[in-house]
């Protein structure tokens, strides 16, 4: 979410360094999973924006993870994890 | 994910076709209620296709009406609908369970009784014995006692060495073992030769050897000689007989031939390929003639065959068709290569020798004689020398006469 860029999000972050602990653990991040090119896991993702078969937008608390590819088809969805099978071709990271 | 499949088809599931414009805050909603849904692909920009757990499905309804979407279920798989359907058909259930039942009942019961290791008792009488023990085709299997309807067969039969019994499935098997009694027949027993042979050592363990080292003897001669002796007491009166079954080993040469004949020229024959048919009807006393008279190949095989169908029972004429098929030929004679011939049939001959063998011959010598003969025909003769045991028991009926007293 938005209230993790302020100072306690730097002091967060800082102390996951510190203490070498993973990011995701500690600050709520998403982790994303590339199998080659054909499977996207993204976890703790926060819903989907916008779902065809050829663009996957998922949102995440970092904003969003875009998927371009073909035949794009979500394999499984529950609350803390989405899986996008197909050929990928592209994915960005934005906010 | 094989057993993440089972266990979805377990508690059944329902492929769903989803339409309306807010599909992903379809699925988004669904995933905030903590709806699982899988293998979500998008048909085109208006509808997609996804799976659900059945017991989802009220929840999916309601989440469908609150983002405008419309649905429908396309497909269910799973346990709960197979089970569903079952409830339905009653018959059919109730037939398996009935097949299943009779199945257990008739397997329970012995269907089938036989013996086996029989040779001088009847099976019969053993078959009866276990009977009248209760074991017979119709019981329970669960009413008999294998263990003591074996040891009472066995303390009837006093030829019986051992008996068991077997359950197998519906079937019960009498194993049985008869005691091996001496020989009690009259007479004496001689030995005598097995073989025309020169008999090269001869080791009497019992009996009155009749030839002797050197000697040639042919078959069935007498070699041991069985003894009938008298033993008399004071009074010069014969009491006892006593029989001496002679026994013995006598080692000995043998030899034996044997002939393969071959021929050293092979006739090929090659069809050509060119056929002729000649066809003759014959109806009454009327014969007509289909095709050549005679067979227009310089070389060839026929073969005829006839048909003949009667023309009613009272006239004792026939429609008769023979058929006559000549084949054109070309036949080759062809020289076969001697040493492959020769020793094709060296190695018949001595598998044809070797058959003839007694277990525990040695082999002496191995001599082979080739003789070829008019008309490409080659005669092999195989000889080969062994030294066996030639002393066969053999009993003899002898009247025990009471010898001569002079």
């Amino acid at each position: 979410m938005g209230g993790k860029d302020g100072i306690t999000g730097r002091v967060e972050e800082k102390l996951a360094d510190l203490f070498e602990i993973p990011k995701n653990v500690l600050l709520d991040m998403p982790r994303i999973v590339l199998v080659g090119n054909v499977q996207l896991t993204v976890e703790n993702h926060q819903g989907i924006v916008e779902y065809t078969r050829q663009r996957v937008r998922v949102a995440t608390s970092r904003g969003e993870v875009a998927v371009e590819g073909r035949g794009l088809s979500i394999g499984r969805i529950t609350k803390s994890e989405i899986a996008i099978d197909g050929r990928i071709h592209r994915i960005a990271l934005g906010e | 994910m094989a057993l993440a499949d089972l266990w979805s088809y377990f508690k059944g599931y329902v492929i769903i076709a989803v339409k309306g414009r807010t599909l992903e805050k379809f699925v988004n909603t669904a995933l905030a209620r903590g709806i699982d849904l899988w293998d979500i692909s998008r048909v085109d920009d208006r509808s997609l296709v996804a799976r659900a757990y059945l017991h989802d499905l009220p929840s999916l309804g309601r989440i469908l009406r609150e983002t405008d979407c419309r649905g429908r279920i396309e497909e269910k798989v799973g346990v709960p609908f197979l089970v569903r359907r079952l409830a339905r058909r009653k018959g059919l259930v109730a037939g398996a369970i009935l097949f299943s039942v009779a199945l257990y009942v008739l397997s329970s019961f012995v269907w089938f009784v036989d013996v086996s290791g029989v040779e001088r008792t009847k099976p019969e009488a053993v078959l009866e014995l276990a009977a009248r023990h209760g074991l017979r085709p119709g019981v329970l299997k669960r009413s008999i006692d294998p263990g003591k309807v074996a040891r009472s067969i066995l303390a009837e039969f006093p030829d019986l060495a051992w008996a068991a019994v077997h359950v197998r499935g519906t079937m019960v098997n009498i194993e049985v073992v008869e005691k091996t009694l001496p020989d009690m027949s009259p007479g004496v027993v001689d030995v005598v030769a097995a073989e025309n042979a020169l008999v090269t050592n001869i080791i009497v363990l019992s009996g009155e050897p009749l030839v002797s080292e050197g000697d040639t003897v042919t078959k069935g001669q007498v070699l041991i000689a069985g003894l009938i002796l008298w033993s008399q007491d004071q009074d010069g009166e014969s009491k006892t007989v006593e029989v001496v079954n002679a026994r013995g080993i006598v080692l000995a040469r043998v030899w034996r031939t044997h002939s393969e004949k071959c021929r050293l020229v092979k006739e090929i024959v090659t069809e050509t390929g060119r056929v002729a048919r000649t066809r003759r009807f014959a109806v009454g006393g009327l014969t007509f003639v289909v095709g050549p008279k005679a067979p227009p190949f310089a070389d060839y095989e026929e073969d005829e065959r006839s048909y003949a169908v009667p023309l009613g029972g009272w006239s004792g004429y026939s429609i008769g068709l023979d058929v006559t098929t000549y084949r054109e030929v070309i036949r080759r004679a062809e020289v076969v290569d001697r040493d492959e011939v020769l020793a094709e049939a060296r190695e018949r001959a001595r598998r044809a020798l070797e058959a003839r063998l007694p277990r525990g011959a040695r082999v002496l010598d191995e001599r082979e004689d080739v003789r070829y003969s008019q008309g490409g025909v080659l005669t092999l003769t195989m000889t080969i020398e062994t030294t066996e045991d030639i002393a066969r028991e053999r009993r003899q009926e002898r009247e025990i006469e009471r010898p001569d007293r002079s």
